[in-house]
């Protein structure tokens, strides 16, 4: 029984956890073909259906509108994965550069860049996105702008210490001392040997955003109606939830699920990290 | 620490006065007249240049007035510190919650590493990572109050029970007065109401002490100190249990003020789904008004506190370790 669990623990929960959410993101890119309930990813609305409970027609039940659960549950792993996927991004394509300047800089600018990220960080996760969405209009990509703001900083330390580190090598020296330039080191030195901790950070943050853009989402500032994201779904039916359910439960399971895959993924990663040094 | 809240009141403004959306169209409402937007801009100062507006920002942040807020017509400092006591009573009994469970279960699990209890309890902690707060709120919601009735839906008391046993008000912190007036009907009430939004808050923050708490002691058990006990034939639980567990209390109090961060954002979903008379409660109102003084004065708040518990947590460090009192 143990060594099941185990051997499930080490590496088939890790191909497990990525097939699930390769199989999730084909299946919410198809779902609008297949379901029969197509049309209620767009918002349509069946008043004589509202609130079923699952059933055969309706696996996952019909919320207050009418709507199958199932599809739109389904349907809104898309636009959480956007999110994911966008936030991931643009924190590394902003962060990753600053960072790795930041590391091959003289003392000065290293210290300024490194001051000035500190006071991203000294806000509280979710803060800085709730200010941001708040000011720029409650929208999805608004939200994926509010929260690659409040974790690029990380990228940027973590690019900064292996820069730090792998400049400090002797062949990066070497290479220094014949005159390469900054931008020479990063590109073949720095950013190659990097790659590990940034996809490592990389695949634990993007279940964290989701989650956060989820939290977003239910005070009002995420996505919005037409649209289907977990947080909006389970808002949506905020009024009914204690007598039906179903249209909070299924949503939030699905985003459980899809963090605890990326969390996993990303130990993974930090494992095979570990092992390599 | 000061320089911190320097640039976090300095990020806050460049945040709000450079982005595209326009400060004007957040304070006069949808279709103004010209008028409106010039008498706005006039009122608070837009009309001058940006430093200038740094300059008086940063003076008036420093002097604590954070502007009226627009949806209630009350000065934000008001509105917030009628509200603290109530989200600082949820944080920390959410964080004591999370020590209680998440520290021993971390010093289980490593003491019975690759068992069943192990793999059970790292179960456990992922799913406290990967759960939405709201998400658990509702759904303990339903377990408790929707089918076994056992605790309350939400609120933070109920007002008959506090109309039978009045308590001596005068911290604001429901559980601390009704103990100390001896009103156990209050503080019981309380309490009652305290535990599911204080459950669903701590279950993300147990699994990252837990995480911690589990690594760090896995880390000591290889220390030099740990297999010199061991030879003398002391048993692993009676080291963690005499000395070892001292060298974890670094890594979960640095994990505890970064957690502090996460609750507070928390509490701006578990506070509206419990109708917490908090300050995420106030600032979600606010949110949905498009209340913008109210928004920047939450944001310098949580941001502030934040700092200041971390500051505190590095004096922690000195009673904790004393290596570093030298």
């Amino acid at each position: 029984m143990i060594k099941v669990v185990k051997s499930f623990f080490s590496k088939r929960l890790s191909s497990t956890a990525s097939l699930f959410l390769v199989g999730l993101f084909c299946f919410s890119v198809f779902i609008p073909f297949i379901s029969p309930y197509s049309q209620d990813i767009y918002g349509s609305v069946h008043f004589e259906i509202a609130g079923q409970p699952p059933s055969f027609s309706h696996w996952f039940g019909t919320d207050t509108a009418g709507r199958d659960m199932f599809t739109i549950t389904i349907r809104a792993a898309f636009y959480s994965l956007k999110i994911a996927v966008g936030v991931v991004f643009f924190s590394v394509l902003v962060g990753v550069p600053i960072g790795m300047f930041s590391g091959v800089s003289n003392k000065r600018t290293d210290e300024v860049i490194m001051r000035i990220t500190d006071g991203f960080l000294a806000f509280p996760p979710m803060i800085l996105p709730i200010a941001i969405t708040a000011i720029l209009g409650p929208s999805l990509n608004n939200v994926i702008i509010g929260i690659s703001v409040s974790w690029f900083p990380w990228y940027v330390r973590i690019a900064r210490s292996q820069s730090l580190v792998i400049s400090s090598l002797d062949y990066v020296s070497i290479s220094k001392s014949m005159g390469a330039s900054k931008y020479h080191i990063i590109k073949t030195h720095v950013l190659p040997n990097s790659l590990t901790p940034i996809f490592t950070q990389a695949s634990i943050d993007a279940g964290y955003a989701i989650l956060t853009a989820a939290g977003l989402s239910f005070i009002g500032l995420g996505a919005q109606h037409p649209e289907v994201e977990w947080g909006l779904l389970v808002t949506q039916s905020r009024a009914q939830f204690l007598n039906h359910w179903w249209v909070v439960f299924f949503p939030g399971l699905f985003m459980c699920l899809t963090v605890v895959c990326f969390n996993i993924i990303g130990d993974e990663f930090r494992n095979n990290e570990t092992v390599e040094k | 620490m000061g320089l911190i809240m320097l640039f976090v009141t300095s990020i806050t403004f460049f945040i709000v006065r450079l982005l595209p959306g326009d400060p004007v169209f957040l304070l006069v409402g949808d279709h103004p007249t010209e008028e409106q937007i010039e008498k706005a801009k006039n009122d608070f100062g837009l009309n001058e240049p940006i430093y200038k507006q740094y300059m008086v920002f940063l003076q008036k942040t420093i002097m604590l007035d954070l502007g009226v807020s627009l949806r209630t017509k009350q000065p934000v400092l008001t509105e917030l510190s009628k509200r603290f006591s109530a989200t600082f009573e949820l944080v920390f009994f959410s964080m004591i919650i999370a020590l209680l469970f998440g520290f021993p279960m971390g010093l289980v699990s490593a003491l019975n590493q690759n068992k069943r209890l192990d793999y059970f309890f790292r179960g456990f902690g992922y799913l406290g990572l990967s759960i939405p707060v709201f998400w658990l709120g509702m759904i303990l919601q339903i377990i408790f109050f929707g089918i076994l009735y056992w605790l309350p839906l939400q609120g933070r008391y109920s007002g008959i029970v506090l109309q039978d046993s009045p308590i001596v008000y005068n911290s604001g912190f429901i559980l601390i007065d009704s103990f100390f007036s001896g009103e156990w009907g209050s503080f019981t009430d309380a309490l009652r109401h305290i535990i599911l939004p204080a459950f669903a808050m701590a279950f993300g923050v147990l699994g990252i002490v837990f995480r911690t708490t589990r690594s760090a002691t896995i880390d000591i058990m290889s220390a030099p100190f740990f297999r010199t006990f061991k030879f003398y034939g002391i048993k692993n639980s009676e080291i963690i249990k005499k000395s070892g567990y001292k060298n974890t209390l670094i890594p979960v109090s640095t994990v505890v003020g970064l957690s502090f961060g996460l609750m507070l954002g928390g509490t701006f979903l578990v506070e509206s789904i419990f109708d917490w008379p908090g300050v995420g409660q106030f600032s979600v109102l606010s949110i949905l008004t498009r209340d913008f003084p109210a928004i920047v004065g939450v944001t310098i708040l949580y941001s502030f506190v934040y700092v200041i518990i971390n500051f505190f947590i590095d004096m922690l460090y000195i009673i904790v370790d004393p290596r570093i009192r030298d």
